[in-house]
């Protein structure tokens, strides 16, 4: 074998790879591109315009459904950063996982489909639930429309509540051996040094794991924002989900609404670039402080 | 500042006994230092006193004070641990300062006092770096400036210098020993290397398969060892097996005059550096190089005397093998083991 071709020849082992990852995608990023400019020329778009980026950006339900991504996928993600790490550290600091292998259990819904997690939010919290139905058993309601609704409702909480269901679980999995890393080396330095636990918890612990907690909390806020799936079966018909409207008009009859779709996916793409951005800045940092994920 | 006193511990793991009644008392200001081979039980036993673990058996006091059931945050015991562990996300000053901090002190007293130990420790003008742009020196200083801060009872080194290179760590041996000299703060270090051990302790403690052989000043435990597993441990010895009969030991090698009262079993042990290698004169004897050890400043020669071989060591590195040397034993500053 020729140096030369030594030199690519890693590079062609891993071609097929390359050509099917990087080619779907940089085909889907460039045709949403394309049709967010107006150019679909399949349905007779042939010119290139900003005519729907002006208009969404006139569109008051599209700010409406931004602010309603946002919100959900903010307080969802920061919910299931809060309990995952709770979570996280009372496994720690009960020492379950020497006594039992059980606490595994958590770990189910990472592997659960969101569509599942969706049903299941659905069939235990919506105004026909099992909760619904025990409320009504032991007569704390006397019809189950008294439930409080919690799937489609404008507050999103079942939206929220399935989000948090699959996150806080994830979160866990992430800074679980984090902790536990930090707890038999820093945190008996600290200790040593005359901290309480609170005092090891909140000065060492917290701000060693605070940028995998971020990475965390970023990948869930990423995701929530750009799927639809939660939002499009247990979240509110006014206002939509950004990605619940981009599917909308994606599936819209009259082709000539594609645009529009695309257009709200090119402000996903250019926030979850965004978001991608810390993610890389906040992985420096973690580096730079020899702090292994 | 504190002495302390250890009374027969104990520690075992899985059944199996790691710390075998283990006894010290060690005088305030005093540097004591843990020596042993890997897995001895050093690190169990500093751990144990830091109270990272408990003993199932035997009492550690702080001056009067049990120290038992002194959780760790309030034994004031400082442990230095080999990988250092300062805090990545603080300053060399934060890191200095957090012990002072979690006992919530006034801002200006923790500012002097920290102010003070980086003119102590020489860390002057790095007060805002973080762990990660020190030097492996500098991480050191900080890192026994954190455990100074607190004013400990007593401080707790464990390996410290393992990981710097050679010159560096003769210099932090001279550092710590001074250090500790200007503090008089009574030290407790870990380390399985036999020169570190010498320079810095005033007393050692030799712990092998979890059991003190030996606890006494650098020079009694290499000049006066108390067993041949001692002996051992210091270096390359020389025995040579006889009898004693009417003050004279009788042996393969040959016989010679000695002090001491008759014994059917007696071993004579020799350091390299005592067997001394020159001219024939009256009490010498002849042997023959067999093998040569080039050291760099000295050359250390096996030589065969009438089958038995020893090794000396020797400033003449002009021998080869084969050459007919003499050499003189001094019985008097030999070591004597009775069986």
């Amino acid at each position: 074998m020729n140096k030369k071709y030594k030199l690519i020849f890693p590079y062609l082992l891993l071609l097929p790879v390359l050509l099917f990852i990087f080619g779907i995608f940089i085909f889907g990023i460039v045709n949403i591109f394309l049709q967010s400019f107006g150019y679909f020329p399949a349905v007779g778009l042939k010119l290139f315009s900003l005519r729907y980026y002006k208009e969404i950006l006139k569109d008051p339900n599209f700010f409406y459904s931004l602010k309603f991504s946002l919100y959900i996928s903010f307080i969802s993600s920061l919910l299931s950063v809060i309990l995952g790490v709770l979570l996280a550290y009372l496994f720690l600091s009960t020492y379950l996982n020497d006594k039992a292998k059980f606490y595994n259990i958590y770990k189910i819904s990472v592997i659960v489909p969101h569509t599942i997690a969706a049903f299941l939010v659905f069939t235990i919290f919506s105004q026909s639930g099992f909760l619904s139905r025990i409320f009504f058993r032991l007569g704390f309601i006397n019809n189950m429309v008294e439930f409080y609704p919690m799937t489609f409702d404008t507050k999103g909480i079942g939206v929220i509540l399935a989000y948090v269901w699959k996150g806080a679980p994830f979160i866990t999995l992430i800074t679980y051996d984090i902790l536990k890393k930090l707890s038999d080396t820093y945190s008996k330095v600290a200790l040593n040094l005359g901290a309480n636990n609170f005092q090891v918890f909140w000065y060492i612990l917290f701000p060693l794991v605070l940028p995998t907690i971020s990475l965390g909390f970023i990948i869930l806020f990423t995701f929530s924002f750009g799927a639809y799936e939660i939002p499009y079966l247990l979240g509110p018909s006014k206002p939509k989900a950004l990605p619940v409207l981009a599917y909308i008009y994606y599936k819209s009859v009259n082709l000539k609404d594609r645009p529009y779709s695309m257009v709200i996916n090119v402000f996903i793409i250019l926030f979850s670039l965004v978001l991608a951005f810390l993610y890389i800045l906040l992985n420096k940092i973690i580096k730079k402080h020899g702090i292994d994920r | 500042m504190s002495n302390i006193k250890i009374f027969n511990v104990y520690k075992y793991y899985n059944g199996r006994a790691v710390l075998k009644n283990i006894n010290l008392d060690i005088n305030e200001g005093e540097l004591v230092v843990l020596l042993g081979p890997s897995g001895s039980g050093k690190t169990t036993l500093i751990n144990g006193i830091a109270g990272i673990i408990s003993f199932e058996n035997g009492e550690v006091y702080f001056n009067k004070d049990l120290m038992n059931n002194v959780p760790i945050e309030k034994r004031n015991a400082a442990l230095v641990d080999q990988n250092l562990l300062l805090f990545p996300h603080m300053t060399v000053y934060s890191n200095i300062a957090f012990g002072l901090k979690m006992r919530r002190l006034d801002k200006q007293i923790i500012d002097k006092k920290v102010k003070l130990l980086i003119d102590l420790m020489e860390l002057s003008g790095l007060e805002k770096k973080y762990p990660y742009q020190l030097s492996g020196g500098q991480a050191q200083r900080v890192a026994i400036a954190r455990a100074l801060a607190i004013e400990p009872k007593v401080l707790l080194l464990d390996e410290p210098l393992s990981k710097l290179d050679k010159n560096l760590r003769r210099n932090m041996q001279e550092f710590i020993k001074e250090l500790q000299k200007k503090l008089n703060i009574t030290t407790i270090m870990v380390t399985h290397d036999l020169e570190e051990a010498f320079i810095v302790a005033d007393k050692i403690a030799l712990l092998i398969d979890g059991e003190i052989k030996q606890y006494d000043t650098p020079a009694n435990i290499y000049e006066k060892p108390v067993s041949k597993e001692v002996a051992e441990f210091f270096g390359c010895s020389n025995y040579i097996y006889g009898k004693v009969e009417n003050g004279k030991f009788i042996s393969d090698v040959g016989v010679f005059d000695v002090n001491v009262s008759n014994c059917q079993y007696a071993t004579y042990m020799f350091r390299p550096e005592q067997i001394i290698l020159g001219e024939k004169q009256k009490n010498s004897l002849k042997a023959c190089i067999i093998k040569r050890q080039y050291l760099g400043d000295r050359v250390n020669y096996i030589i065969d005397i009438n089958g038995n071989k020893l090794v000396c060591s020797s400033n003449n590195k002009n021998l080869n093998i084969g050459d007919i040397v003499y050499i003189s034993l001094d019985f008097d500053k030999a070591i004597c083991f009775f069986e």
